[in-house]
């Protein structure tokens, strides 16, 4: 593995880490509000957009690296 | 680095609590596990030092352990390997935890010995069911492990009612595995012997001290008593799973290949190779230990006996042979100094 690449998935790895914080502190947010309050459309949204950006991620990485699809 | 989200002195309001050892570099993720776990039901010790980490396993051992894979300082497979590979954290459960849903990673989790692999991001129902579900194999496997720590007890505590066998049991396992390793046994087999060793008389707890330690040969009717404990003695393994494969070794280690044993009779390979081993030890530590009715054997007066047991088609001669080569090597011999005295 080449220093650059190296690099570029430890970057993808902190990335990946810092928007699972992200949704794992959005999902214990919705366990809290209440089904129909304002608050849960907002909570999604701060979910979709981390998953969204997940899913970016995981097509910046090498095939090596590729989510298993089986 | 390492915090906890219950600080309580009270110990015993934690013993109803699963215990989570939290191993992750990046304080954002164990902050979250921790507020994951509501305190009402899981007590979670966090640390982001691997090192850390095997010192918490050790002296203060979590239910269940989960832990990043990719860390600075040492990656969560190697550590889970150390840890799955000591005898005292082996139990452990644990959870390895990755940013990665790679199918390869999920491979090396298992070759570590890992008991369940998590992706990132976190789903918190999912992450409580897991917990929770491996905390109860986890204390079960401790009311087991718990049970046969009792049975080796009181094994110990028959050694010690006779002075002259102390030790014994110690001695047995470690002549009884060295003998396995040299004849290739598996790591259950190993590890079958080594209980063995200890477990072996256990069935003497039935026989009194007056019969036990007396000073002399038994009377046939002494020596029918004494001849129950292997029977007694299985009886008492019968109910532990994690004794399964130390029973035959308790009921057959008195057995002799021409059928003279006790106490079913069998004969040649009828007998289970690992009672065979113990029941061999068995004699040879006899023969090297004091006795009130006469002094410890030297080693070749030991290897004549046992000889003379082989020629009477009591025991397996290449056992015997390579016990007696094990012996001269490691020089195991407690009575090594003692003059020659009277088998019987």
């Amino acid at each position: 593995m080449t220093a650059v690449t190296r690099e570029h998935e430890d970057t993808v790895h902190f990335l990946k880490n810092q928007l699972s914080i992200i949704l794992g502190f959005a999902a214990l947010l919705a366990e809290q509000v209440e089904d129909g309050s304002p608050l849960r459309a907002d909570i999604e949204e701060i979910e979709k957009a981390a998953q969204a950006a997940l899913g970016h991620l995981s097509g910046l990485l090498s095939p090596q690296e590729q989510p298993d699809q089986r | 680095m390492r915090t906890r989200s219950v600080v309580t002195t009270e110990s015993d309001s934690r013993t109803a609590l699963t215990r989570v050892l939290v191993v992750d570099d990046l304080e954002g993720n164990r902050q979250l596990i921790r507020r994951l776990l509501p305190a009402s039901e899981f007590f979670v010790d966090a640390t982001g030092d691997p090192e850390e980490a095997l010192a918490i396993a050790v002296s203060a051992p979590p239910d269940v352990i989960l832990m990043d894979i990719r860390m600075p300082q040492r990656n969560g497979f190697d550590l889970c390997r150390q840890l799955k590979g000591s005898e005292t954290t082996r139990l452990i459960p644990i959870i390895l935890v990755t940013a990665n849903r790679q199918s390869q990673d999920r491979l090396r989790a298992i070759e570590a010995g890992a008991d369940e692999f998590i992706a990132k991001p976190l789903n918190p129902v999912e992450l409580r069911a897991r917990l929770r579900a491996l905390s109860r194999v986890k204390r079960y496997t401790d009311e087991l492990d718990n049970a046969e720590q009792v049975i080796v007890s009181l094994a110990l505590t028959i050694e010690a009612r006779d002075e002259y066998t102390d030790g014994h049991c110690q001695r047995l396992a470690r002549y009884a595995t060295a003998m396995g390793e040299a004849l290739h046994m598996s790591d259950a087999e190993l590890r079958a012997l080594q209980r063995g060793g200890y477990l072996h008389d256990v069935g003497k707890i039935a026989i009194p001290d007056a019969i036990l330690t007396k000073p002399g040969p038994l009377t046939p009717s002494e020596m029918e008593v004494m001849k129950s404990h292997p029977v007694v003695g299985e009886r008492l393994c019968g109910q532990l799973r994690t004794l399964a494969a130390v029973r035959p070794i308790v009921r057959h280690h008195h057995e002799r290949r021409d059928g003279s044993g006790y106490p079913d009779g069998l004969g040649g390979d009828e007998i289970p190779l690992l009672a065979e081993i113990i029941g061999l030890v068995d004699v040879f530590d006899a023969l090297t230990s004091a006795r009130p009715y006469r002094a410890a054997l030297s080693l070749e007066a030991t290897a004549q006996a046992l000889r003379e047991e082989v020629a009477r088609g009591w025991r397996r001669r290449e056992f015997v042979e390579l016990l007696l080569d094990l012996a001269y090597r490691s020089g195991w011999c407690s009575g090594a100094d003692a003059t020659i005295a009277d088998t019987t």
